[in-house]
């Protein structure tokens, strides 16, 4: 297990730039938000929560190239294979890794930006985090599936987006419906519930397709 | 109770939306029909040149 | 050379159960869309409500069934591309993933056409059409996939996956859909909703059967056609790597 976690945290620190990266693009897609839709104070209240889901989803995107290609390229991932350890293991690693470098930064930036834009809503933060780091997590999942399938192609960047998107609809809505009844004081825990069972399916199969999807790839010639 | 000339080509008004949407359902259909027959032709007489050349 | 044969093998098992099929499926679709186009544009009676617009039911609804029975096959090929590693599932997927997205299509657009008089609007984020577009993205996205690598066999592994997974997302996806727009539908909406299905009475069950039964011969024809011409090409390329 050790080695797991350490592996997980070489993973984090060739990620070092990737959270600093994830943030500034948080940041910087929230503001062309605004810039596009005014920023009337009622408007931005009522859409921030919604934005920010939005933007979450596009922040998983960043670094996804970078978890299974290099390995791919460079043949690390055939002496993953050939290693004791079970490739899952190793998946879930570089999922953990990957949501720690963008996908938390970012749910703790979106809680902030909900905390800053829309009045009165102090006592919902925590309640918004957990709904945010949960999606993103999912986002995670599904995005090291999507990784491991274009492993080896042309174009990969854009073939990820195509194949993560439709798939993260379902936390994304789940998310959003629970930022939407926090906001709006009603009970969130219906669509925390849907979030969370989500998470916990795409977090423990996730894993285990990638695996498949990558021992497939590597070892058919 | 067949509908006369008239209600069948406009459609009770509706003339554009239901007749484009059986013309792009023609179109779609039939087009990727003949996509495929033209393809599966294309393919066969290259089977068959391969074959002579082979001979 | 046992993977070659069982390569070649399937293929003609399948020619012969194709050349016994494309006559019967040529007669029934001719006569199914005959009679089915006949019904939809002339002989069913116009809506109470919606008029002849209802006409485009009948292709917009067989259409939906169509793309979602066309995905569903195309798992069963993918699993069987997993399990069996039978090439002729691979060019199952390839043959007949594109007609599944021409259905999509289809059921996308005739959706607009009627939504517009309807609704007043060419889009409206109802459940249904939205589930149809997320369907469409993730029928684009596999067949990328399917031709975004250097060997075809990856591409069709690759995609093989993807369409498993998909299948798995879908009913979470749909539900998930649903959800949303029962949070945010406008209550105008509530009593229109009917709009996308009017009370179905046997004249208009009529032509909505003949019409799914008559589209569901013809795609078969479409993808046979296809699957034959992904054969070859899958032989020309095997041996002209050679």
């Amino acid at each position: 297990m050790k080695t797991i976690f350490i592996r997980m945290l070489a993973r984090l620190t060739r990620a070092q730039g990737l959270h600093v990266q994830a943030l500034l693009f948080f940041a910087l897609a929230i503001t062309a938000v605004v810039f596009a839709v005014g920023s009337e104070p009622v408007l931005l209240a009522s859409l921030m929560p919604g934005i920010a889901w939005a933007v979450l989803l596009l922040s998983a995107l960043l670094g996804l190239g970078d978890v299974l290609e290099p390995d791919w390229a460079d043949g690390t991932l055939d002496d993953m294979l050939l290693s004791a350890r079970p490739l899952p293991a190793l998946m879930a690693a570089k999922m953990l890794a990957h949501w720690l470098a963008t996908g938390l930064p970012a749910s703790i930036a979106a809680t902030l930006c909900v905390g800053i834009m829309v009045p009165n809503t102090a006592s919902t933060l925590p309640a918004l985090f957990a709904g945010y780091a949960l999606g993103s997590l999912c986002f995670s999942a599904i995005g090291i599936m999507a990784a491991a399938l274009v492993l080896g192609s042309r174009r990969a960047a854009t073939l990820l987006a195509v194949i993560v998107m439709p798939l993260c609809v379902p936390p994304l809505i789940f998310g959003a419906g629970q930022a939407a009844s926090t906001q709006m004081g009603a009970s969130p825990e219906a669509a925390l519930f849907l979030l969370a069972a989500f998470s916990c399916a795409s977090v423990t199969l996730a894993p285990f397709a990638a695996a498949a999807i990558t021992r497939m790839k590597v070892t058919t010639p | 109770m067949i509908m006369d000339f008239d209600t069948f080509v406009q459609m009770g008004g509706y003339a554009f939306n239901v007749w484009g949407a059986y013309g792009i359902g023609l179109v779609v259909y039939g087009g990727i029909l003949v996509a495929a027959l033209i393809k599966l032709d294309r393919l066969k007489k290259q089977d068959a040149q391969k074959q002579e050349n082979k001979k | 050379m046992k993977l070659n044969l069982s390569y070649f093998a399937n293929p003609a098992h399948f020619e012969k159960l194709a050349k016994f099929l494309m006559p019967v499926l040529v007669v029934a679709s001719t006569l199914l869309l005959a009679y089915g186009l006949c019904d939809a544009l002339l002989l069913s009676p116009p809506d109470y409500q919606q008029g002849e617009a209802v006409r485009i039911m009948y292709l917009h609804v067989p259409s939906a069934w169509l793309s979602m029975a066309i995905y569903m096959a195309c798992g069963i090929a993918a699993i069987t591309l997993i399990v069996w590693k039978h090439t002729l599932a691979e060019l199952f997927l390839r043959a007949a993933l594109p007609a599944g997205a021409a259905a999509t299509a289809l059921c996308l657009l005739t959706g607009m056409l009627w939504g517009k008089p309807m609704w007043g609007t060419w889009w409206v984020w109802d459940a249904r059409l939205t589930s149809m577009l997320i369907l469409m993205f993730i029928y684009i996205g596999t067949i990328a996939l399917t031709d975004a690598f250097d060997r075809p066999e990856q591409g069709g592994t690759a995609a093989a996956w993807l369409t498993i997974i998909g299948l798995i997302n879908l009913p979470v996806i749909k539900y998930s859909v649903t959800w949303w727009s029962t949070l945010h539908q406008p209550s105008s909406f509530g009593s229109n909703n009917g709009m996308m299905k009017p009370a179905i009475s046997g004249d208009m069950l009529r032509p909505l059967l003949v019409m799914g039964l008559g589209l569901t011969c013809y795609a078969a024809i479409i993808i046979i056609t296809r699957l034959r011409a992904e054969i070859i090409a899958r032989r020309l390329a095997v041996s002209g790597a050679k």
